[in-house]
């Protein structure tokens, strides 16, 4: 009987949670196009310029992932009924405004991946700031050529995978093999992210996970490591700064082994008509992959470094989607860079598994909190729930029983 | 269980000359001194395998790193130790009483143990993770049988006066080995680095930890020859008949010893099993330097090495053994829960864990020696011992499984589904006791002894029952529903033919009825 009980709950509790699974991918619909309206341009060039529209019930987010130039993302926050506009011949010689969207926006927060640094770690530090500029080469993404490797839409779920081999610098005189890789997701609602460190995402995020595979390193650098410089541009006060936090978390069950999620905000500004306009944020867990398996033992830091002020706008965008888009002469801008290095101390380079990645999340409004998974919270709770149970039960038996002796006493006694 | 009683010639028990000034000289084996140097040497037996038991897991890091090994594989090595042992703790015990004798036995267990780690090191240096899991292999089979001659050592030399500080001590000892190779391994590994690289430097450590393998076969031998110089001089286990113990009367033992090793397996696999992986997990977590975790991490077993004699004190004097257990688990799960679901300084909770786990080592293992008649206790604590030993091997597998996927986080919830468990079992124990023995378990030593009495007086007269000739009496209603040994028959017979019952009948000494 109690045990009847006790599965009819336990089935109730599955019952509400595959509800609540169900009812999950509603938030935002998803909708996406391969270079929107280009045509023939964009063929001869291999372009890839990806827009995507996630359409709430008050608002919609834009997401365009380019690659014409270094690869950009920018995320636009618009009314429902705004639309993107890319006047092609302009756009792909790299003029500004030749980006729009047919509403003012009322966010846009950019980021661009602009340096990829390689740095011989002769101290073996894992500190890209502890070396001098002699043992670092900078690699530009956009001397890579970009080819679209798959993509897929569906209204829950939209897959970019990106693959830059073949690098050749004119100007540095720099030609790499090997490739990098980078993968784009667009989401619709609140979940974890297929892809290891599982990241926790929102319907108002897209993640972008970043593999530097096999890539050929300076032949002169025994100790090499991999650095990237992001450029973070956000609209508000210049004279404002975007904050960097680490969290630490308890549960590490999504990613084996990290504790702690990095984070950039951008400052909260203040809205003409005095409420509060939401920031954008980007997101990620402390730890590089060295192999494509990305289990605990296959792992490593990720070091981040402090935020940098970039003053000047249009020298920081210049070569990508976000010069496209922002005007030149835009003052209410923020704009800044933060460098990202993979590896730690002792852990043999680079050159170990010639693999390392970094995942991180890229959103609107403020992160989602991380909470503890259904199986955890049905453990905890039948492991509390079972022995009070138990002890009702008993409890109740022990009344019943005594009650009953009672009422036969009472019989005896007359 | 008689070391060399068989090798004893008869004419020993007369006395000679040169034996009688030995006996009253400055090394007589009846002066305390020789006792305690045995003592000494009897610690340090043990202090070998303990230290090289945990060298993977000090250097839990460096294995990974060096070796390349995944969790899950590197957590091998501890399996790999622990599962031949589910049934080599029974057959090393057995062998030493039948066919080696103590003295033999121990050389050859701690022989056993030496090679097993000098294989192990070997396999370390030519990166050959195979050769290694034979070293931990052989490693294993010796010292688990060693602990079991180590207590034979024990009961031999101090049957009667100090067993239970020198088990305690014993105890302690082993501890201390694991904690030494805690604090020693990383120093030593980050020397040893500095002239070896990779597998080599892992290799190198690991025979140089091997050393304390050699010091500890050196007490073995040292040992033996005292051991046989005593019983020689005392004439100890003379005269007396061999005891034998059968492997069927394990069908006999009562319920509440089932639930006992119940209790074994799910405590002790929420301790050793995370202590194996708990360094990582305090540099992961907490971020502390690998040196740093690894003294967090063994805290558990110096606060062991000191507390576990003070607290087998606490309850030789107090007794209540269930409730001892039982308060312990809950502290255990109080650590656990502070460590899986807060940042509070680790040290609080593995402090706390330490002494719970103290107290229940000190409480839980007492109540076998309860339950079970002195002359099974052995295979008892065999039982115990190696189901214990089963559950830790596929625990140990489970965990690393679980880090892999799931994180520190779902193994603390693992292990405290674990402690869950033990928790209710010891419920169970408490209740079963209280239906079967009205709460004898649960008494204090000065309850236990009017219990005892109480029993006595009842067996008595029962016996008196018997005497007096009617048949119908014979059979009780207590008789009725409890299976006769042949023993309890037996003395039955001959009370009824009138013979007069061995004295140590009535006590639960044993022989075996062929």
């Amino acid at each position: 009987m109690l045990f009847k009980m006790f599965f009819c709950k336990l089935s109730c509790i599955f019952l509400i949670l595959l509800f609540i699974n169900v009812c999950h991918c509603s938030q935002r619909v998803l909708r996406s196009w391969i270079n929107p309206n280009c045509g023939e341009i964009c063929d001869k060039k291999n372009l890839t310029t990806v827009w995507l529209r996630a359409d709430g019930l008050n608002d919609t987010l834009h997401y365009v992932w380019d690659f014409s130039g270094s690869p950009s993302v920018l995320m636009a926050v618009t009314s429902r009924s705004a639309e993107l506009e890319i006047k092609w011949e302009e756009y792909v010689l790299g003029k500004s405004k030749s980006l729009r969207f047919t509403e003012t926006p009322h966010y846009t927060f950019g980021i661009v991946l602009r340096k990829i640094y390689e740095f011989n770690d002769i101290n073996d530090t894992g500190l890209i700031d502890t070396v001098d500029a002699s043992n670092i080469n900078i690699l530009h993404p956009r001397s890579f050529r970009w080819d679209r490797t798959f993509f897929s839409k569906t209204n829950e779920l939209v897959e970019l995978h990106m693959e830059g081999h073949d690098y050749n610098n004119a100007e540095d005189k720099i030609s790499r093999r090997g490739k990098i890789k980078l993968l784009f997701n667009g989401f619709c609602s609140l979940n974890h992210s297929h892809i290891t460190p599982h990241m926790l995402h929102s319907e108002n995020s897209t993640q972008i996970d970043l593999i530097i595979d096999h890539l050929q390193t300076n032949t002169s650098f025994l100790q090499s490591r991999f650095a990237i410089e992001v450029l973070l541009v956000s609209e508000g006060n210049s004279n404002s700064t975007m904050i960097i936090d680490g969290k630490k978390t308890l549960d590490d069950e999504h990613t084996p082994g990290i504790f702690e999620v990095d984070e950039i905000r951008t400052p909260n500004n203040n809205y003409d008509n005095g409420i509060q306009k939401m920031g954008a944020y980007i997101q990620w867990k402390p730890v590089s992959y060295t192999t494509a398996e990305r289990d605990v033992t296959s792992s490593t830091d990720l070091i981040h470094y402090p935020l940098i002020v970039s003053y000047n706008h249009t020298k920081a965008m210049k070569n990508s989607l976000l010069f496209a888009f922002y005007d030149e002469n835009v003052t209410q801008l923020l704009v800044q860079k933060i460098n990202v290095s993979m590896g730690l101390k002792g852990d043999r380079f680079y050159k170990k598994t010639n693999y390392t990645t970094w995942t991180f999340i890229v959103g609107y409004g403020t992160p989602p909190d991380e909470q503890f998974s259904y199986l955890v919270i049905m453990i905890i709770s039948i492991g509390i729930g079972l022995p009070l149970l138990i002890m009702i039960s008993t409890g109740l038996y022990l009344c019943a029983r005594r009650f009953r002796n009672q009422d036969s006493n009472v019989l005896l006694n007359r | 269980m008689e070391g060399g009683v068989m090798d004893s010639p008869d004419e020993s028990l007369i006395r000679t000359d040169s034996e009688e000034i030995a006996l009253h000289g400055l090394c007589s084996p009846k002066r305390p001194l020789y006792r305690f140097s045995g003592l000494a040497l009897m610690c340090l037996l043990g202090f070998g395998s303990y230290f090289c038991y945990d060298n993977p897991g000090a250097l839990q890091d460096n294995f990974k790193s060096d070796l390349q090994l995944s969790t899950s594989r590197f957590v091998l090595l501890y399996s790999i130790y622990s599962w031949p042992n589910v049934i080599f703790c029974f057959i090393g015990g057995f062998l030493l009483d039948r066919v080696f004798g103590t003295r033999l036995g121990t050389i050859i267990y701690m022989g056993l143990t030496l090679i097993g780690q000098i294989i192990f090191a070997t396999g370390a240096t030519m990166d050959m993770f195979w050769l290694m899991m034979v070293g931990r292999f052989v490693f294993g089979i010796g010292a688990e049988s060693l602990a079991v001659a180590q207590n034979n050592y024990a009961v031999f030399w101090f049957k009667g006066k100090e067993l239970n500080m020198v088990f305690g001590l014993q105890l302690s000892f082993a501890r201390v080995g694991s904690t030494v190779n805690f604090l020693v391994m990383e120093p030593i590994y980050n020397y040893v680095s500095q002239y070896y690289k990779g597998p080599q430097c892992i290799g190198v450590v690991l025979f140089l930890a091997a050393l304390t393998c050699v010091g500890s076969m050196i007490c073995a031998c040292l040992l033996a020859i005292m051991d046989k110089r005593a019983e020689s001089l005392l004439k100890r286990g003379q005269g007396q008949e061999k005891e034998v113990v059968r492997i069927t009367d394990v069908k006999d033992f009562k319920g509440v010893f089932w639930l006992v090793t119940i209790v074994c397996i799910a405590y002790y696999v929420a301790i050793f099993p995370f202590i194996a992986l708990g360094k990582v997990f305090f540099e992961r977590k907490y971020e502390y330097e690998p040196a740093a975790a690894n003294t967090v991490n063994s805290l558990i077993y110096s606060i062991s090495a000191i507390a576990s004699p003070v607290l087998g004190y606490v309850v030789d004097r107090t007794g209540k053994n269930v409730s001892w257990v039982f308060i312990s688990i809950c502290i255990t799960m109080l650590a656990h829960g502070l460590l899986a679901f807060t940042y509070v300084n680790p040290y609080i909770g593995m402090i706390t864990m330490g002494l719970s786990y103290s107290m229940l080592a000190s409480s839980l293992w007492p109540l076998i020696a309860l339950v079970i008649p002195e002359y099974q206790l052995g295979t008892a604590y065999g039982i115990a011992q190696s189901i214990q030993n089963l559950g830790l091997a596929v625990v140990s597998i489970l965990a690393g499984m679980i880090v892999d996927a799931g994180g520190y986080f779902m193994l603390e919830i693992f292990f405290l589904g674990w402690l869950w468990i033990s928790l209710i079992t010891t419920m169970a124990i408490w209740m079963l006791d209280i239906a079967s023995t009205d709460g004898y378990l649960n008494m204090t030593p000065g309850q236990r002894e009017k219990y005892d009495e109480c029993r006595k007086t009842t067996d008595s007269l029962e016996r008196e029952k018997l005497l007096s000739g009617d048949s119908t009496s014979d059979l009780s209603a207590d008789d009725l529903l409890q299976p006769h040994s042949d023993i309890h028959i037996r003395n039955r017979y001959l009370s009824r033919i009138g013979a007069p019952l061995p004295i140590h009948a009535k006590g639960p000494t044993y022989r075996a009825l062929r």
